[in-house]
């Protein structure tokens, strides 16, 4: 039965399959836990920083500084290409990477745990 | 216009809609199938699903007309909508599917172990999602206007209609096959259309180009203070999507924390894509029908264009699949808005609990916001759906996000911030529709309130909860392990193929590609 298997840690004893009782986590493992959670906010705020940084400065930029908005690219002007397109791509692999940041930070968290590293095959 | 056409776009959608949602009807059995599709629903299927519920009217028709009407600056509404889905992505999609709760007040009560806050949380789901709901009907009402000549009223009771007959007879399940379908045909409604209109203007020497594509048709742009309006979009667009109800309900039925986010990354691909077309459509109405935008119905611009440069048989049946495309952004959105609403009314509002009570709660919720249609003078449809965000932006962001993230949020703290965000948006929201005040800053405040409600929302909530520590919830710690603790293995109880998922879940990339 794949899911005793699952839930038979030996690291945690509190984790089971949905909908089983929550025990309060021992010591050891809130301290792994919270070391996860500080990695995958890092992670998070990693990415929140590169989508906000270039898009949050692009508004003051052409609206201030005159010789950005009057760029022109393939004739039209610059806005253009920029929000019409160029972000898409940019958000897209901003997204592709944290998620492989992500899993990687879970992947670490459960290797200090071999039982469930990978489950039953 | 091609009134029989467009009659036929119409009703193939209607039914389309109806047989999809029918496949489903079949599947339908438990109160759990209801809701969340019994979490067994797959990536490629549950992203198509998500981004056919979120390309609303305001996507397919709204932006063209801003574009048209305003010209690029309005091209942050489609980066917004999407960037939203990354920000929801990288902070909430994972921990928010491994709360395993159904809804955002299921979420607020299981994390904070608060009725008052569920309800809190319950009612602003119901307002956000009768906000959002308006202005699909209305956006509904103008398109079957343009298409035949049908009085304001008959697009908002056909959408009405169907959406209660649909949700009503198979919940989530049903729809989340009705919206794949209807992603794939709002991107063909659009995609194919636009190929023929770019090669007719082609034809007619590429007319226009840079001049015409940079005048302000009606000038004013977003108002008196563009760039505070800009930010004002931004903050509201970035966080509101995690906070729109029918957008968290679909986080539930991926079967785990990284099916979750692989989901999102889909997403943002399909959304993406989708957004590349209606800035074409608004460019060229902005050389082939600039009228529009002077004569106050620049939301048609989409609808019109086949016409204007096409013209008879062939223009006709374009037009009618542009109809039909914006009749699934309707279509798609209000299942999604209804199944989020009625839940919530079903599991909090209405006495008795199971699959009756929802089908009640599913004409309420499409009841009530189709009344203040038929009522209501029209709104412009991207306005209110730019306010909806920002009363999630400032309610439900917040919450998820210190809930989520903060191990010292207590539920005054969380109730507190809620009422003071989400209460002060929907002030704004409220003063902006009775058209007060008219003019400088204090339009501009009322406007685009996201830029000072956000912060009063994580301020108040972040304050409240510091001067209340003693409250903070016994089970937060065992609630921080459920959001955050990886799946050992994908939990696939219902796996009809009994393979894990894991291994069917294809590498984030690759499945992005498809």
């Amino acid at each position: 039965m794949r899911r005793e298997v699952v839930t038979g840690g030996r690291c945690d004893p509190s984790r089971g399959a949905a909908g089983a009782t929550d025990t309060e986590p021992s010591t050891r493992d809130d301290a792994r836990l919270r070391a996860l959670v500080r990695a995958q906010l890092r992670a998070a705020l990693t990415a929140v920083a590169a989508l906000a940084v270039p898009l949050g400065a692009l508004p003051l930029l052409l609206d201030r500084v005159p010789a950005v908005s009057r760029t022109r690219i393939g004739g039209v002007g610059v806005t253009w290409p920029l929000l019409g397109v160029a972000g898409y791509p940019l958000m897209y692999l901003i997204g592709r990477w944290y998620v492989t940041r992500a899993e990687a930070n879970e992947a670490r968290y459960q290797g200090g745990c071999p039982d469930q590293e990978d489950g039953p095959r | 216009m091609s009134g029989a056409y467009g009659g036929v776009a119409v009703a193939a959608v209607a039914l389309a809609t109806v047989l999809v949602g029918a496949l489903g009807l079949r599947v339908s059995r438990t109160t759990d199938d209801f809701y969340v599709a019994s979490r067994t629903v797959r990536p490629g299927l549950n992203a198509a699903a998500i981004s056919g519920e979120y390309l609303s009217a305001a996507s397919f028709l709204g932006i063209a007309g801003l574009v048209l009407a305003h010209g690029a600056d309005m091209l942050w509404y489609p980066v917004g909508y999407t960037a939203g889905y990354l920000v929801l992505l990288v902070l909430v999609a994972a921990p928010l599917r491994r709360s395993g709760a159904y809804t955002l007040p299921d979420f607020a009560q299981d994390r904070l172990e608060s009725v008052t806050v569920r309800r809190i949380a319950a009612v602003l789901v119901v307002g956000i999602g009768w906000l959002y709901l308006l202005p699909q009907l209305q956006g509904a009402g103008l398109t079957l206007r343009t298409a035949t000549g049908a009085p304001r009223w008959a697009g908002g009771a056909v959408v009405s209609v169907v959406v209660a007959a649909d949700v009503a007879a198979g919940g989530m399940r049903s729809i989340t096959l009705v919206q794949a379908f209807q992603y794939w045909l709002k991107l063909t409604a659009l995609l194919v259309p636009v190929v023929f209109l770019l090669l007719v203007w082609h034809g007619d020497g590429s007319p226009g180009g840079p001049a015409a594509v940079h005048a302000t048709v009606t000038g004013g742009g977003t108002g008196p203070h563009p760039l505070y309006a800009t930010y004002g979009l931004i903050l509201a667009t970035f966080l509101g999507a995690m906070g729109l109800p029918h957008v968290v309900v679909r986080f539930y039925t991926s079967p785990h924390g990284r099916a979750a986010r692989r989901t999102t990354l889909v997403v943002l691909v399909l959304v993406g894509a989708f957004y590349l077309l209606p800035p074409l459509y608004g460019a060229l109405a902005r050389v082939y029908a600039p009228d529009l935008a002077a004569t106050g119905d620049p939301d048609a611009a989409v609808l019109v264009l086949p016409e204007r440069m096409i013209g008879g048989t062939g223009g006709g049946l374009l037009g009618a699949l542009l109809v039909g495309g914006a009749f699934a952004a309707f279509l798609s959105t209000s299942c999604g808005l209804t199944v989020s609403t009625a839940g919530v009314l079903a599991q909090d509002v209405l006495p008795s609990v199971g699959v009756r009570s929802f089908r009640w709660a599913t004409l309420l919720a499409v009841a009530a916001p189709a009344a203040l249609t038929l009522s209501a003078a029209g709104l412009p449809v991207a306005d209110t759906v730019g306010l909806a965000f920002a009363v999630a932006a400032s309610s439900f962001c917040p919450l998820l996000l210190l809930g989520i993230w903060w191990r010292g949020l207590t539920p005054p703290g969380a109730a507190a911030g809620m009422l003071a965000g989400g209460g002060l948006a929907l002030g704004a929201v409220a003063a902006t529709i009775a058209g007060w005040p008219r003019h400088g800053w204090p339009q501009a405040l009322m406007a685009w309130p996201a830029v000072w409600s956000v912060p009063v929302g994580f301020v108040t909530m972040i304050a409240v909860s510091l001067a209340t520590r003693g409250a903070i919830p016994p089970g937060t710690t065992a609630a921080m392990h459920r959001l955050h603790r990886p799946e050992p293995v994908p939990p696939t109880p219902r796996d009809p193929a009994g393979v894990p998922r894991a291994a069917r879940v294809p590498r984030p990339w690759r499945g992005a590609g498809r």
